[in-house]
């Protein structure tokens, strides 16, 4: 007896038969099935996020066309030789190229590191997952925007009445889509975010979740709050920031939304008076290799500053330079331990 | 909860200490180069570190090692094949004038192609063919139906197989 199997079988094909059937040729079939599949996604959440998952994987393989290096052609023919398992061949149009290409071959000869780096197992689409050193950007179904950086991962719900994203770990910006009649809510253990509208920056890192307003306003729960359906809320707005720990919000601060625009779009950390743990947890989300740090001993140091995420070696080094009490010590360059020096 | 990293740390240590060496030799051996080894020998154990059940193969280290590294060098070789052709192709096309992506957007590129071809894996080779024609070449389902030599609904069903097949492929 296998029921659950079946089940998750059932409906991940369902999915899918929506999904192909969304892309018919034919109008009126594509008519029919947006309004089947809507009502299908409202039967149960488990079908929303089978058809968020595949729709995810699809962005992904029409990004590889519409990216800038978006041939199509080149990208079939290496997944057409990985699947064969020999060599390319150079096929038709080869005669009339092969010339200029054997010069452009050693030209394309990008650096090196580009071969040897490795990357960690594939696992990235769980719901929607990006890993150390990436930065990957969604469209989710009801049109709203997400960028995810570092290691992080959500899990996407709709149906008629709510939009949510359960951020399970890692910093999201959100572009929400408007639509007045469904609330759209970012929620983690330690709180919630309604907004119908806007754009913000949501991280979790464990320990609590930091929002940071960009543009319009948003409305914060704790959990007890929202399970007991109080009306009572914490509004934040754009150029303001707070965390949120399970004793609850601290205070409302102001930051500089361009800053922080900047920091996403340029992949920096842009802090100000931050405690250095809580730094770490993020160069953590976007290093290659697993970096540990004596939380304790490092809670008392505050930073400031703009730290690059797409290079930790470099931030691991402006935070040595700017605190020589800092101890790291690091195996291959990957592991990486930070205390601070014993006292001589 | 630093009691609990400071403890992982340590067992990791060990684990690095006691067989590092070891597997850097069985590496040499089978790859019969020190410097390829020692990369591999490396990752391995990033990649131990980096996964979820990173501490459920200790009570067999070595073929636990053995075993990741394995894996990580069949990675590597598909990874190297899509890289090296998806360059190969990219060089023709410059060939003809268009303007070449810098090297971040072929990582990237080559990054989500590894990621789709082991979504794929195991797929027949019609339903292959058929998601590649639709999703990654964009063309509708009479179009690849015609390329195909099957029916439009045909291609529906090679589609839906397809899907079905990733998401399974997602969950593992």
């Amino acid at each position: 007896m296998l029921p659950l199997q079946d089940r998750v079988a059932d409906v991940a094909e369902q999915a899918a038969a929506w999904i192909v059937l969304l892309d018919s040729d034919d109008e009126a079939e594509r008519t029919q099935a947006r309004h089947g599949f809507a009502a299908w996604q409202a039967q149960d959440p488990r079908h929303s996020a089978a058809a968020a998952r595949l729709q995810a994987f699809i962005g992904q393989v029409q990004q590889v066309r519409d990216s800038a290096t978006g041939d199509a052609q080149a990208a079939r023919a290496a997944l057409n030789v990985a699947q064969e398992g020999g060599q390319p061949s150079l096929r038709r149009r080869a005669a009339t190229r092969v010339a200029g290409a054997l010069v452009l071959i050693a030209m394309l000869a990008v650096p090196s590191w580009l071969t040897v780096h490795s990357y960690p197992p594939t696992h990235l689409w769980a719901d929607l997952r990006s890993s150390s050193g990436q930065w990957s950007r969604h469209t989710l179904s009801d049109g709203s925007l997400v960028t995810l950086s570092g290691v992080s991962a959500i899990n996407w719900r709709v149906d008629g009445s709510s939009r949510v994203v359960e951020l399970v770990r890692g910093s999201i910006l959100v572009d929400v889509a408007k639509d007045a009649a469904r609330p759209f809510y970012v929620q983690t253990p330690v709180g919630r975010i309604r907004a119908l509208g806007t754009r913000f920056a949501v991280t979790y890192d464990g320990g609590g979740m930091t929002l940071e307003m960009l543009e319009s306003r948003v409305a914060v729960q704790t959990p007890s709050q929202w399970q007991a359906g109080s009306r009572d809320a914490l509004v934040v707005e754009a150029g303001q920031r707070v965390r949120l720990e399970a004793a609850g919000a601290g205070a409302v601060e102001n930051m500089d939304p361009a800053g922080v625009e900047q920091g996403w779009r340029r992949h920096q950390l842009v802090v100000n008076d931050r405690p250095l743990p809580e730094v770490l947890d993020q160069l953590a989300r976007h290093h290659a290799g697993p970096l540990h740090f004596d939380r304790e001993a490092l809670a008392p140091i505050r930073v400031s500053g703009v730290l690059p995420l797409d290079d930790t070696a470099q931030a691991l080094r402006l935070l040595q330079n700017n605190f020589p009490q800092l101890r790291m010590r690091s195996v291959a360059s990957r592991w990486v331990w930070v205390d601070l020096k014993p006292a001589s | 909860m630093s009691a609990v990293e400071t403890a992982m740390q340590r067992q990791m240590r060990a684990l690095y200490c006691e067989h590092h060496g070891w597997l850097f030799g069985w590496l040499r051996r089978k790859l019969g180069c020190g410097h390829h080894a020692a990369d591999v020998a490396q990752d391995t154990f990033v990649r131990i570190l980096s996964s979820r059940d990173a501490l459920s193969g200790m009570r067999e280290p070595r073929a636990y090692l053995v075993t990741t590294a394995k894996r990580l060098l069949i990675d590597q070789a598909r990874r190297d094949r899509i890289e090296k052709t998806y360059l190969q192709e990219l060089a023709l096309l410059a060939a003809f004038d268009q303007s070449a992506p810098s090297a971040e957007e072929i990582v990237q590129t080559v990054q989500a192609l590894v990621q789709i071809e082991a979504a794929l894996e195991g797929l027949s080779a019609k339903a292959r063919q058929a998601f590649l024609l639709c999703y990654l070449e964009g063309h509708t389902h009479a179009v690849a139906a015609e390329q195909l030599g099957v029916s439009t609904k045909m291609v529906q069903k090679y589609l839906i197989q397809a899907l079905a097949h990733c998401h399974r492929a997602l969950d593992a």
